[in-house]
């Protein structure tokens, strides 16, 4: 089946009161299912769909809900209401680190990582070795992770996302640290990997890396879809609006 | 489908399982014996204070009490530990796009394998007892109601305990309770006729006779203590189904 991803008014919306207590429960009147009183919209009726092949950049301000949109196609987030269907294998790179184990080997984290998307599977002695010799880890990887420094441990939470074959690829300003060669290199496999993915989502705050990758542009504000449409048009209305 | 979750993703859980075993014991130099000599220093204090001080009068006192305590120290600790699977691993949960179950029965596998290791050191203590060994054929008949219970009971506390953090703080008063509820150092004949009801609705209770009825009483459990067990452990899969929607909405509570 062709790989695709289709949102139909997807709500999500974070509770500003995290957990409660018991006592709260028995005492303040609150259920243990109570809706809190206060939420934070983070996604607003987004309706998206997109069909192999097919490049999207997104972007937005701080906040306005990118990441957590990405976290919804790859399905760690579920929607609150609406409707998400995605067909393909997805690799995503979201954020800084994968939920690393750092009292675990660098070995170890790669396996846990893959087991945590679901794809154990794929984790072979080659694939770890493709990663370990990516981010130019001195070693065999038996080293506990903690032994790294933090520019390695992002390293490694960028290459465990990239070398996976997905169908679709999900990547969120995932630069966060690196040397100035090291990052030269990523780009240049990131690049590589969504050319090769039938579906990639990027979401960048850099104008050329989008016009470069991408020939759709999604621009988010507030949670909501403002512009849908070619990369340059909706990143032109974008610099407008933010000029 | 077993716990809302694919068969096929038993290999995660067994990875999940390992990774636990291996997180709690690398670096320590006993390793896995840890599992064992916690339980063997309270079965020698408990021989100690009930068998040769107080002189509970029972044949062969160390097996009974010892083929109830480890299945009792297997539901319990993994239980417990259940409890706090979601919110100790928040930054693996909110990375993650697999079923969060998995942690769950993961966590608690990690325990009925510690378990099973203690079992193994048993097997031949009882077979000794006994003097024979035909009754081996049920102990699975035996330990799976343990196993099934405390993954459902671990799975219902492990959601629970995102809304209320209360939960293992209240989960290890109550387990502390009701250990001494348990006929686990005393036999069910020792209960007083008031009392007996307090054994009969204990869940923990019946779970831990069957094993008691199999490794000590070297016979297949009656039928009535198997309904029992059955019943416990159908009400501990009904609690989880019941709670199974918490797990759609959980992520944004942690």
């Amino acid at each position: 089946m062709t790989p695709s991803v289709h949102l139909k008014n997807v709500d999500i919306q974070y509770p500003l009161s995290k957990h409660g207590s018991l006592k709260q429960a028995l005492v303040g009147g609150r259920t243990w299912d109570a809706q809190p009183q206060r939420w934070k919209p983070a996604l607003r009726d987004i309706s998206l769909k997109i069909d192999a092949p097919q490049k999207i950049g997104i972007i937005g301000r701080n906040a306005s809900g990118k990441t957590t949109l990405l976290q919804v196609i790859a399905g760690i987030l579920p929607p609150q209401s609406g409707n998400r269907h995605v067909i393909g294998k997805i690799a995503a790179i979201i954020a800084a680190g994968v939920g690393f184990d750092t009292a675990l080997s660098v070995r170890e984290n790669v396996r846990f990582a893959m087991a945590m998307s679901g794809r154990l599977h794929e984790c072979t002695e080659d694939y770890i070795r493709k990663i370990l010799d990516f981010i130019e880890l001195q070693g065999d990887g038996w080293q506990p992770l903690q032994t790294l420094s933090l520019g390695f441990q992002s390293r490694l939470a960028f290459a465990v996302g990239l070398f996976q074959t997905p169908e679709i690829f999900l990547l969120d300003e995932a630069f966060s640290a690196g040397d100035a060669l090291f990052v030269r290199k990523a780009r240049a496999a990131m690049k590589e990997r969504m050319a090769s993915s039938p579906i990639s989502i990027f979401v960048s705050h850099v104008e050329s890396e989008l016009i470069e990758t991408c020939e759709r542009g999604v621009w988010l504000e507030d949670g909501r879809i403002v512009a849908d449409g070619p990369i340059d048009q909706v990143l032109k209305d974008y610099g407008k609006m933010n000029s | 489908m077993l716990f809302g979750i694919d068969t096929r993703a038993a290999k995660t859980v067994l990875y999940f399982a390992r990774i636990q075993l291996q997180r709690r014991y690398t670096g320590s130099w006993l390793g896995l014996a840890w599992s064992l000599l916690g339980p063997l220093t309270q079965i020698a204090a408990f021989s100690f204070v009930f068998n040769v001080v107080l002189r509970v009068p029972l044949d062969r006192y160390v097996l009974h009490m010892t083929a109830g305590f480890l299945p009792w120290l297997f539901m319990s600790t993994a239980i417990q530990t259940a409890s706090t699977a979601y919110v100790m691993r928040r930054d693996q949960i909110i990375h993650s796009s697999i079923p969060f179950s998995l942690f769950v029965i993961g966590t608690v596998l990690a325990e009925f394998f510690t378990l099973l290791v203690a079992f193994g050191i048993l097997l031949p203590l009882a077979a000794y007892w006994n003097g024979s060994i035909w009754w081996i054929y049920a102990i699975p008949i035996a330990l799976l109601p343990c196993l099934v219970f405390a993954v459902a009971i671990g799975l219902v506390v492990a959601r629970l305990t995102v809304f209320f953090r209360d939960i293992p703080h209240l989960l290890n008063v109550a387990f502390g309770l009701l250990f001494w509820f348990t006929p686990i150092v005393y036999h069910w004949s020792f209960l007083p006729e008031e009392a007996e009801l307090v054994g009969k609705y204990n869940p923990m209770a019946l779970l831990v006779s069957i094993n008691q009825v199999v490794w000590h009483g070297m016979q297949m459990p009656s039928l009535n203590l198997a309904l029992g067990c059955a019943v416990v452990v159908g009400v501990s899969l009904l609690l989880e189904r019941w709670s199974r929607p918490l797990e759609k909405r959980l992520i944004f509570w942690l």
